[in-house]
Parts: structure tokens; C-alpha cells; sequence
């Protein structure tokens, strides 16, 4: 039995009854343990899917299952990184984190402790006291993870977490996230981005999606075993299944 | 490297109080201008001290009844102050019922509105008559009259919270008043501060007003008293001691908003 599971999901937004299809029949699974991204040109429709796996955009048709139950809204076993870091600029660092234990209402003081841990793996333990605008881009971007990792979700689920940051401070992200991964920090991940090179070194598996009404063309199985390393990124095999997917996009864009 | 930032810096700080001094200068030294002038004038015309006391005799006016005046300022700020805190409280109440309960605004905003067009003065002595002739009153008026621009203003900041914010909220599972509490209340703070500034002038009238109408003490029964006696030079002094208390209150509302920012932004 699948953990995520999609069938015949469809997306209509028909803001001034002028219907836009934005999803057409979006069929996938996903097996509990994964690390799956979606792939596909920018507007395609993919944050709108992850949206929908979050509970935050409703489903014109279809079913979607996350742990055999079917998804109607926000869930507490799910994490969510946006695009934006989407920190409280009134809080600090730490307490940002802890923002949301403290909406679930569980005790304080255990989670503190957690949270720690995740600032230190992500290279913030001198920052917990700063207040967002005293960091930089990146650093914004990894209170965020630590924040979606904090209260130990059974799913992580990301949207293009990192397109507004730098080329360098992007590949590093890469690293902590893939790091963070595979010390199991959390246990089932979607992953949205259009980066070809971050979901074949993030990933096992590769969902592509084509442009509006999107839906799902091909998966596309990362055969590299784990735990993986940045010198990954030389590999024959790895520039190999790059250009394969980044071939697969431009056939796509020919239609 | 650290001696170099100071010397760096003391020009710049030095720069930085001459120029405030001279954007000071200006309005002051108009002021002063005017008030010699009036002084000239009134003298030259042999103006009767009853229409126009000369700027020298309210100067001493007020030197003489300090103590008075003072008295009576602080009655009337301790009233102001009451009277802007009730008015923030139930300005922010309102807004978030109405933020929670959509068909609560959708029933008393309308009405709100039409209340705003009355004109609220012409409703001045029914406070008298349901709250009684002492600070209860007054202090009723002056919340009627100021807590609108707090209600807009808490309703515009909880309606501009972020988006992103607002959805981070959502997909933690947050209850509205979660949201409200968490995301929308301290991201209103400086809307909310505008509004704040604007009942703290409405605030002062509406004090002053229900002071006019009945009350035993306070600044504007002392500017009652002082016309009813002819007594134009301690009328104006009372006018100067109130302006600089409503100033001092003005300026305590905007220390807030600098502390709020402060800590939000560094």
C-alpha cells in the first residue's frame, strides 16, 4: 500500500468564470521512506500539487490518500518549506522554530531541545537569539527547514525552497538537505523544483510533469545509492540521467 | 580599526544634531517672530486685555498660575490617557470579533459608519445624562469619538498580515484565533499605531468637550471659568498648558511605535 497516492486528481481555478485547468489527471504514488521531486517548467502546476498534498488547496476532482486516509486539510504529520522562508520578523531565530509546537500546543521544553539540535546541524547554534532580518538569505531558508522539521513530521513536503537563493549558497543547501535526509530526520519527502542536477542528487525517484493542464509524463527512477556525496555531481551516470531529463523537458516544450 | 569608527562617527553624530537643532530652529524662531510682533501690535492699538492680552502678559499668566494649571493639565491627561487605552482595547476587540465572525461585520459595520456621520458633539450632553457629571463621562465621550480610527486601523492591519504568513499559519493547523493572535496582532502593530495617534488628538477633545459640559475640575472647566471671568490672558495660558501636556501624550504614543519598530526590524 502506497503512503501518498493520487488518482485522477484535477485542478480548476475559475476565479471570474474564466475556468483555467492548472492540473489534468495527475496520477502517482509515493512509498513511505521516499525522497520524490517534480519536475517540470515554472507554472506547470507542480506547487499546486504540493498544495493539495498539504491541505491547502482544495480538489476539484479526484483522490488523494496520505497514510490511507484521504487528504480535506492541514495535517500536523506534515511539514511544509515554502518559497519563501516566511519567517516572524518579532521572533527570534529559535523561537521561530518553535512556532509550531507552540500552534500544536505541546509542551515547550522537550521540543526545545530538538530544535536545538536541528539549528546545530544546520550551522545556526550561535544564531538562536538573532531575529530573521540579522540574517542573510540562506540562513533565513535553513530556520526554515529546521522550522518544518521541529515538531518530527512523518512527511516533509518543500516548494522550491531554494529558487531565490544564489548558485553557491543553492548548492550548499543542497548538501545540508541532502545531509539532513540521510541522517533521517524526517521520513517521506516531496520535493517541487526546476532544478535538473537538485533532483537527481536529492532523489529517488523523479516525477515530470508537462506544462498547463499539467500532468504527470514520466517517473524516472535515481538509481545512485545512498548515502550520496557532492562529488555525485561528476559521476558519467549522473550527467548522464541530467541530460536524459533535461532532453525529456525540451521534447516537451517542442509540443 | 575602532578608534577610526569613533573618530568616523562623531562628525556624523555632530552633523546629525545640527541638523536637527537647525530644522527646529526654523519653526521656533517663526513662532517667536509672530509673537513679538502681536506683542508690537497690540501695544501700538491700546487693544483691551479682555479681547487680546499681549504674548508677555500670558507668559506671566501662566508663570503665576504654574502650579494651577498644572493641576488641572494632569486631571484632564490622566482622563485622556484612560480614555486612549479603553479606546485601543475595544477598537482591537471590535476588529477581531469582526475578523472571526464574518456575519458580525457584515451586521454592524454598516452601522458603524452611519453612527460616524452623526455629528458625535450634538451627542455630548447624553453622556451627561446616562453616565452622570464626573470623569465616567467624559471619559464615555472621548472613547465614543476616538475608538473608530482605532477599529478602521486594527480591521486594515489584521486584513494586511501577510499572505505567506497567513498560510504558514494554515498549514500548521492553526485555529483563526491562533492566527489572529500569533500572525495577525503583532503584524497590525503599526497600523495600529497610527491609529493611535489619531484617537489620542480625538481623545483630548472628547475629554475637553465633556469637561465644558459638566465637570468640577480639569483644563477645560479652568478655560470655562477663566471666560466667564473675562479672564483672557489665563485662558490662553491654559490653552499653552494644554497643548504641551497633549504633546507630551502624543509623544509617549509615538516613543511606542519607535520601541514596536525597533524591535520588529532593529
Amino acid at each position: 500500500m502506497s503512503f501518498i497516492r493520487g488518482d485522477g486528481l484535477r485542478k480548476v481555478y475559475d476565479p471570474d468564470g474564466n475556468a483555467v485547468e492548472a492540473l489534468h489527471n495527475v496520477n502517482f504514488k509515493i512509498e513511505k521512506g521516499q525522497f520524490v521531486s517534480i519536475l517540470g517548467p515554472s507554472g506547470c502546476g507542480k506547487s499546486t500539487l504540493l498544495m493539495m498534498c498539504g491541505g491547502l488547496e482544495e480538489i476539484t476532482e479526484g483522490r488523494l490518500e496520505i497514510g490511507d486516509m484521504p487528504m480535506t486539510g492541514p495535517r500536523r504529520e506534515i511539514g511544509v518549506m515554502f518559497q519563501d522562508p516566511t519567517l516572524l520578523p518579532w521572533k527570534t531565530v529559535l523561537q521561530n522554530v518553535l512556532f509550531p509546537a507552540r500552534i500544536a500546543g505541546i509542551p515547550i521544553d522537550p521540543v526545545r531541545q530538538r530544535a536545538r539540535a536541528l539549528l546545530k546541524a544546520c550551522g545556526l547554534q550561535n544564531f538562536e537569539a538573532h531575529r530573521p532580518h540579522q540574517l542573510s538569505g540562506g540562513m533565513r531558508q535553513r530556520v526554515s527547514i529546521c522550522r518544518a522539521l521541529v515538531n518530527d513530521p512523518e512527511i516533509l513536503l518543500m516548494d522550491e525552497p531554494f529558487s531565490a537563493l544564489d548558485a553557491i549558497t543553492r548548492d550548499q543547501m543542497n548538501l545540508l538537505l541532502l545531509d539532513l535526509w540521510q541522517q533521517q530526520t524526517a521520513r517521506t519527502a516531496l520535493f517541487i523544483t526546476h532544478s535538473i542536477r537538485e533532483a537527481v542528487l536529492l532523489s529517488d525517484r523523479i516525477l515530470m510533469m508537462t506544462r498547463r493542464p499539467a500532468t504527470i509524463v514520466e517517473d524516472v527512477a535515481v538509481p545512485f545509492a545512498r548515502p550520496r556525496h557532492p562529488e555525485l555531481g561528476e559521476d558519467v551516470e549522473f550527467n548522464r540521467l541530467c541530460s536524459r531529463l533535461r532532453g525529456m523537458i525540451e521534447h516537451d516544450h517542442g509540443d | 580599526m575602532a578608534i577610526e569608527a569613533i573618530i568616523d562617527a562623531r562628525p556624523h553624530r555632530a552633523g546629525a544634531v545640527r541638523r536637527g537643532i537647525g530644522e527646529a530652529l526654523l519653526p521656533v524662531g517663526f513662532a517667536l517672530v509672530c509673537l513679538v510682533a502681536i506683542e508690537v501690535l497690540v501695544r501700538a492699538m491700546a487693544l483691551p486685555e479682555v479681547l487680546l492680552p499681549p504674548p508677555s502678559r500670558v507668559l506671566a499668566a501662566l508663570a503665576a498660575n504654574a502650579g494651577v494649571l498644572l493641576h488641572h493639565g494632569i486631571l484632564t491627561m490622566v482622563q485622556v490617557a484612560g480614555a486612549l487605552v479603553l479606546s485601543i482595547m475595544l477598537g482591537i476587540l471590535l476588529a477581531a470579533v469582526f475578523s472571526l465572525v464574518p456575519i458580525l461585520n457584515d451586521m454592524y459595520a454598516p452601522l458603524l459608519v452611519i453612527l460616524q456621520i452623526v455629528p458625535k458633539i450634538a451627542l455630548a450632553p447624553l453622556f451627561v445624562v446616562w453616565l452622570g457629571t464626573g470623569a465616567p463621562s467624559h471619559l464615555g465621550f472621548a472613547v465614543f469619538l476616538s475608538f473608530f480610527p482605532m477599529l478602521i486601523a486594527a480591521q486594515a492591519g489584521f486584513e494586511d498580515s501577510s499572505a505567506d504568513a497567513v498560510r504558514l499559519c494554515r498549514a500548521l493547523g492553526a485555529s483563526p484565533l491562533q492566527t489572529l493572535l500569533h500572525v495577525r496582532m503583532p503584524m497590525a502593530l503599526p497600523q495600529l499605531f497610527v491609529g493611535a495617534k489619531i484617537g489620542a488628538t480625538l481623545c483630548i477633545i472628547g475629554v475637553v468637550m465633556g469637561e465644558f459640559i459638566s465637570a468640577q475640575a480639569g483644563i477645560g472647566w479652568y478655560i470655562l471659568q477663566a471666560a466667564a471671568l473675562s479672564q483672557t490672558a489665563n485662558l490662553i495660558a491654559a490653552l499653552i498648558m494644554l497643548s504641551i501636556l497633549g504633546l507630551a501624550v502624543f509623544g509617549l504614543v509615538s516613543a511606542g511605535e519607535i520601541y514596536v519598530r525597533r524591535r520588529f526590524y532593529g
